[in-house]
């Protein structure tokens, strides 16, 4: 609660006291009893069909080299899932998984844009701008799914969200939400230390800033799916089929440790100038384009050890039961697959079933930020 | 006289409801870090079973794992939704039922109370 509250509450019982004190005296005056007692509160909180074909040809790109050509297995990664535009190119080398076997990988190379996808929006400019269409998301438990829209009226309640007077990312008497609109800015705040200047702000950078940049990412995922003997970590995920990075969860406690909200838009991504537009949660089903005959959850990509991710609930909104510890399962007709937990949840999967692509020899862009602090 | 502090008292009732109704529900935003999945795997092993509270009081039951080089609660069940939610919302819907019902409560015990002077009046 705010000190204004208090004080408006301390007003208030004053107030009370005072005319209920007129009234005792008037009540026994009158000889008249009329007691009248409510004092409650309450809690407003509202609270790929990856079939088995022989002899795939890639196309998702109308650049993309292809040669992959395979026999493609129960459950793995089936290059035709990939929207049009995906990836750069995509062709079959030889890789060492990490326990040093040595198999064959596809090698996707995508640019850091997402296909069939336009990034943003992210902040609102105003406190006035409370359209949900026309701003992104933040992680906000309050929210459903953990989401909520990064409203003008959200930004102004940071200090009251976070119960910390500090935040303050508007100006107060224009309104105006201070946005980190320049490369340079972009690059101050979305880092783990941000300089004094670039705090206080919502933190979003254009794709116009990728131009000169190199963000392309190489992904090593074996072509047939191998179980590890011992789950592995995750950091990296793995790809959407739109080519999108799928990484490691958002830095929460550092960004906002930095007075810094770095908004997503509503697909749960937004830009960095080291990786490009990545994802960090599966939100607005953006990334679910595979869809399934059956009524199970769509496909939205691949994780590094070549097992398809699946959206979190099926087409009647119920959520998978009988995970394993890597939100994974098996079926008939998908074989092992996971299933991307909630928005808010800041990750996809739990913990890697399959071997991934020895570390030294490791495909994919910088890695995702560091966790919370703790 | 009795019915003035009637009023009285009603309309303080409405105002203290006004006012708690806003700073209960700032309450329940604040502190909104979503550091839960983190702190529920402290001092935990890799797949040893966590568990930990949503703002709604819905339960994320999972097992620790090691994400980012943190471990973490993952959670491998279904989100199991509060009964207290509903409670909760249940409980909301009847103070506003009340405070309204206050409200038109006030207004009817008002109606009388204006033309009872031009009743005496027109009695004259």
């Amino acid at each position: 609660m705010r000190i204004s509250n208090y004080r408006s509450l301390v007003g208030v019982v004053a107030f009370s006291l005072f005319a209920l004190g007129g009234c005792v005296s008037e009540s026994s005056s009158d000889d008249t009893t009329d007691s009248t007692t409510e004092s409650s509160t309450t809690d407003s909180s509202t609270d790929t069909d990856t079939d088995t074909s022989t002899d795939t040809t890639t196309d998702s790109s109308t650049d993309t080299t292809t040669d992959t050509s395979s026999d493609i297995v129960l459950g793995a990664l089936d290059p035709t899932m990939f929207v049009d535009g995906a990836f750069t190119s995509n062709e079959i080398v030889d890789c060492t998984l990490s326990d040093g076997t040595e198999t064959q990988c596809y090698e996707i190379v995508t640019t850091g844009t997402p296909a069939e996808q336009t990034p943003g929006p992210f902040c609102p400019r105003s406190t006035t701008d409370n359209d949900p269409a026309d701003v992104g998301i933040w992680f906000d438990e309050s929210g459903t799914d953990g989401i909520v829209d990064l409203t003008g009226n959200y930004i102004m309640d940071l200090a009251v969200t976070y119960n910390d007077s500090n935040w303050k990312l508007y100006d107060e008497n224009t309104l105006e939400v201070f946005v980190t609109e320049t490369l340079e800015s972009c690059d101050g705040a979305a880092q783990p230390n941000v300089e004094d200047e670039f705090k206080q702000h919502c933190v979003e950078c254009s794709m116009d800033y990728l131009a000169d940049l190199d963000v392309t990412a190489t992904y090593l995922i074996p072509v047939t799916p191998q179980v590890a003997d011992t789950t592995g970590s995750v950091s990296q995920v793995g790809v959407a089929l739109n080519g999108t990075e799928l990484s490691a969860p958002a830095p929460v406690d550092d960004i906002l440790g930095n007075y810094t909200i770095a908004a997503f838009d509503d697909c749960g991504g937004h830009i960095n100038l080291h990786q490009g537009y990545h994802y960090h949660a599966a939100a607005g089903g953006c990334a679910e384009v595979g869809t399934q005959d059956d009524g199970h959850a769509a496909l939205l990509g691949y994780a590094l050890d070549g097992y398809g991710i699946y959206g979190m609930r099926d087409e009647n909104g119920d959520e998978a039961t009988g995970l394993d510890e890597c939100r994974g399962e098996e079926d008939d007709v998908r074989g092992y697959h996971y299933h991307a937990a909630s928005p808010g949840e800041n990750l996809f999967i739990g913990c890697f079933h399959g071997k991934t692509v020895a570390s030294d020899t490791d495909a994919g862009g910088p890695p995702a930020g560091g966790p919370p602090n703790q | 006289m009795k019915f003035q502090c009637t009023l009285v008292k009603k309309l303080l009732v409405l105002s203290a409801f006004t006012l708690l109704l806003p700073a209960s529900y700032s309450y329940a935003h604040s502190g909104s870090t979503g550091n839960e999945p983190w702190k529920a795997c402290t001092a935990k092993q890799k797949s040893q079973a966590c568990e930990y509270t949503g703002a709604h009081d819905e339960r994320y039951i999972g097992t620790c794992q090691s994400i980012s080089l943190h471990m973490m609660c993952v959670r491998n069940q279904p989100i199991i939704q509060s009964t207290n939610k509903h409670d909760t919302q249940i409980e909301a819907k009847t103070m506003v039922k009340a405070t309204v019902e206050a409200k038109v409560e006030v207004k009817v015990k008002e109606v009388p109370e204006a033309p009872e002077g031009a009743v005496k009046d027109s009695s004259k």
